[in-house]
């Protein structure tokens, strides 16, 4: 099923209030929900929830987009459950000045939809809106969801960028912030940006500019590392545990040669004249073995044995008893 | 021409209070719902919970709700400029037809004093 434009939430701008909530209206399970929100102050922001889904910040990948001035974000929630009457809250931990634009779309992967990302402001005079290029995207068939805001005085509006349709807006500046989702579907892979203008805004002094793409099919995990490295020492090639169910954690530093000659644990003296058991520390090394016979007597006469002894594989280097 | 439902200053009681419903003229396109908070004396302003509904029916329902939101003291900023304006503004379901039979209405609910002082508002359809 091709990429298409379902519908969109009506825009709503809540101005010096600590929760708002936008227009409800249905949705249809299995589509796929975008959504922009502009806030004057983020740190004031607290959480943004929807009808019986989740939505995952897209866009910037943390934090928020704001060198223009107000922050902005985009949001999805993708194979949504519909509802009756659907809608997006946002809760603020004080009273906040903030925007939510919102719109839902059929074709897309119920999950691994989202693929890149861009973003960009500026602060100062400008009315033309760019987010800069993504990477190369995944899948030919995609849909670009921009979301950009002015900072300026009085009341404008949006225009959609190059391809791209404003789907909900909201250019009343004289009140609060302000914001505009647009989107654009495309049918081949590339670098995209985001583009947009505003008209009408009295001062203009900042912009911010996103763009997330998302696909017609789930994009491929890709070769993401899970947990934490391990160096496996030389030559203790043990069992390895896989930390996700699909992904082998890298292994690093195996040595498969032959165990070398090496030694395990310290010598271990064995008391005068009283060589008990011996236990090998590991499987398949013995230790080393050294006797001291400095006071060593021969049993029969109690003469002391002067020298003697074992080392190494039972050779006797020199020895004797003096009567 | 646009419509215009004033709230009046009041001290209104703890629960809810409706104002309007107006009637919707034909060619407009959006709502916007204003109440001044300044506080009446040096009492904490009010915690508010207010919302604009739209009827399709002549008033007779009001199953729409265009927006709800909540203000809590004190007042927020915009841009370093302290704020004792209470607001959102929000689009209808498209451009309101001739002949239609729209209306809308605000309701403001007190949930924290037993009165609470509201300076004037307004719901405005443009």
């Amino acid at each position: 099923m091709a990429i298409a434009h379902v519908a969109a939430w009506t825009a709503a701008q809540f101005n010096n209030v600590s929760t708002g909530t936008n227009t409800a209206r249905a949705s249809t399970t299995n589509n796929f929900m975008a959504v922009g929100v502009t806030i004057n102050n983020n740190a004031l922001f607290s959480s943004i929830a929807t009808t019986s889904n989740t939505l995952t910040q897209r866009a910037p990948a943390s934090g928020w987009q704001n060198t223009g001035g107000d922050s902005i974000r985009i949001y999805a929630a993708e194979g949504i459950t519909g509802a009756a009457s659907h809608t997006v809250t946002v809760n603020t931990s004080s009273n906040a000045f903030f925007v939510v634009c919102a719109s839902e779309y059929s074709g897309l992967a119920t999950s691994g939809a989202f693929d890149q990302i861009a973003g960009a402001g500026v602060s100062g005079a400008g009315t033309s809106f760019d987010s800069g290029a993504t990477p190369t995207t995944t899948r030919a068939n995609e849909l670009l969801v921009g979301y950009g805001d002015q900072d300026a005085g009085g009341n404008g509006s949006f225009v959609a960028g190059a391809s791209f349709n404003v789907r909900s807006s909201i250019g009343t500046a004289a009140s609060g912030s302000t914001g505009a989702l647009e989107d654009r579907i495309v049918s081949a892979t590339g670098a995209y940006n985001g583009l947009m203008s505003s008209s009408g805004f009295t001062g203009p002094t900042g912009w911010d500019m996103l763009i997330a793409t998302f696909a017609d099919v789930a994009l491929a995990a890709s070769n993401t590392e899970f947990g934490s490295r391990t160096n496996i020492p030389n030559p203790h090639v043990g069992p390895m545990t896989l930390r996700q169910g699909w992904r082998q954690p890298p292994i690093y530093a195996v040595n498969l040669a032959p165990i070398t000659d090496t030694n395990f644990g310290p010598p271990t003296r064995v008391p005068n004249n009283r060589v008990g058991p011996v236990v090998l520390r590991q499987f398949y090394r013995r230790p080393s073995l050294s006797f001291d016979t400095t006071n060593a007597r021969s049993a029969a006469t109690g003469t002391p044995v002067l020298c003697g002894g074992i080392l190494n594989s039972a050779i006797v280097r020199s020895g004797g008893i003096v009567a | 021409m646009a419509l215009n439902i004033t709230i009046p200053a009041a001290s209104l009681a703890v629960g809810a209070h409706t104002f309007g419903p107006g009637a919707i003229p034909a060619g407009l396109s959006h709502a916007m719902l204003t109440l001044d908070t300044t506080p009446y004396d040096a009492l904490p302003g009010p915690t508010l919970d207010f919302k604009a509904e739209l009827s399709q029916d002549s008033g007779v329902s009001f199953p729409i709700t265009l927006a709800t939101a909540k203000y809590v003291p004190p007042n927020g900023s915009l841009h370093g400029v302290q704020q004792h304006t209470t607001s959102f503004v929000v689009d209808l379901p498209g451009v309101s037809p001739a002949g239609n039979t729209w209306r809308i209405r605000a309701t403001i609910i007190v949930s924290n004093q037993s009165y609470d002082p509201v300076n004037t508002g307004s719901l405005a359809v443009t």
